[in-house]
């Protein structure tokens, strides 16, 4: 009977529901002392209600058809589990949408913005010695840097 | 009432499902017994015993054209009362559980004795509270309507092994209690 003690306390230390269970049955079936521990149906029926005690119970069929017709009225409430997983597979659509979303867009690069900026990048007008004088605007390949070159008008030109 | 009983269930049905009502109302009284006695067995009340029969009975009645004719009637309704029977534990636990942490004040007039006492008699409350629910379903369907462990299994919707598990467990609990109580006497 210790061993059969042990056993229990070492079979409800194992994780996994199923293997418990197997190894429990594998030993209950085999072990003649546990048998001999188990209550007999004669033994359980002096515990329980019997058939015969609820047998007269009046039961209202009243009740029961009121909670038949608010069975059959019930809509499916907004908070039910139902709903509530319904809700929930909602929200997962729309992470799932917004995630795909932000992947598939480019990133904002900074070369892009820097290139818009280029693109703004305008002289309207240049004065030498109070007169007016040319520019030249040089942007090197490949470089972020950009050359503004002005000079005086040559006459003739 | 005998005549009723020796009525074949699948008739019945089928007359309910043409809209004789009074048909269903026959097949309620033929099972009202094993079905109260179950429930209130699991639920150890009789009022929440006779909520869970209504219940299971209104399921049934909004199920019928679901029911699969080459199996036992009786096995489906138990199948559907005892899970009407888990849920109310399972609310009933919830409920507990809040109002443990809430209000200690209200636990205390839950557990004053009643005043009517008659009206709701607790059955074996040490005996069977030691017992988990599904220990009390297999050990009542065992002792009470003579199922075995694969018949066990399928009110259960689980496999024959975890039936006779938990059948072993709940008969090893009882045992261990009834010795104990002769022994204290």
């Amino acid at each position: 009977m210790p061993r059969c003690k042990i056993l229990s306390y070492a079979f409800a230390m194992i994780p996994l529901k199923k293997w418990q269970d197997f190894l429990i049955r594998h030993h209950m079936e085999r072990c003649p002392e546990c048998q001999n521990g188990l209550a007999t149906v004669e033994d359980v029926r002096g515990i329980i209600i019997p058939e015969s005690q609820c047998q007269e119970i009046a039961t209202s069929w009243d009740g029961f058809q009121a909670k038949l017709k608010k069975g059959e009225r019930e809509e499916p409430h907004l908070y039910s589990s139902r709903w509530r997983w319904a809700y929930a597979m909602a929200g997962l659509v729309v992470l799932a949408a917004a995630a795909i979303l932000v992947i598939k867009t480019p990133p904002f690069h900074k070369a892009q913005l820097e290139e818009r900026l280029i693109g703004h990048f305008r002289i309207n007008y240049i004065r030498i010695e109070n007169k007016p004088a040319q520019a030249y605007v040089y942007q090197p390949q490949d470089s972020n840097m950009i050359i503004v070159w002005a000079q005086k008008n040559i006459r003739g030109e | 009432m005998c005549k009723v009983r020796n009525m074949d269930d699948n008739l019945l049905l089928k007359s309910c499902l043409q809209g004789e009502v009074e048909d269903f109302r026959k097949l309620m009284d033929k099972y009202r017994g094993k079905s109260l006695a179950l429930a209130w067995n699991i639920l150890g009340n009789r009022e929440d015993a006779e909520d869970a029969f209504q219940e299971a009975f209104v399921q049934v009645y909004l199920n019928l054209e679901k029911f699969d004719f080459t199996k036992n009637f009786k096995d489906w309704l138990f199948t559907i009362l005892s899970n009407k029977c888990l849920d109310q534990l399972r609310k009933r636990a919830r409920f507990i559980k809040f109002f443990k942490t809430q209000k200690s004040e209200f636990l205390e007039r839950m557990n004053r004795p009643q005043l009517n006492p008659d009206r709701s008699p607790v059955v074996s409350p040490k005996l069977l509270q030691k017992l988990n629910p599904r220990e009390r379903i297999s050990v009542c369907l065992w002792a009470g309507e003579g199922y075995t462990s694969n018949e066990i299994a399928s009110v259960l919707k689980c496999s024959p092994s975890t039936a006779r598990v938990h059948l072993f467990k709940a008969r090893r609990k009882i045992k261990m209690f009834l010795e104990d109580k002769n022994a204290s006497l």
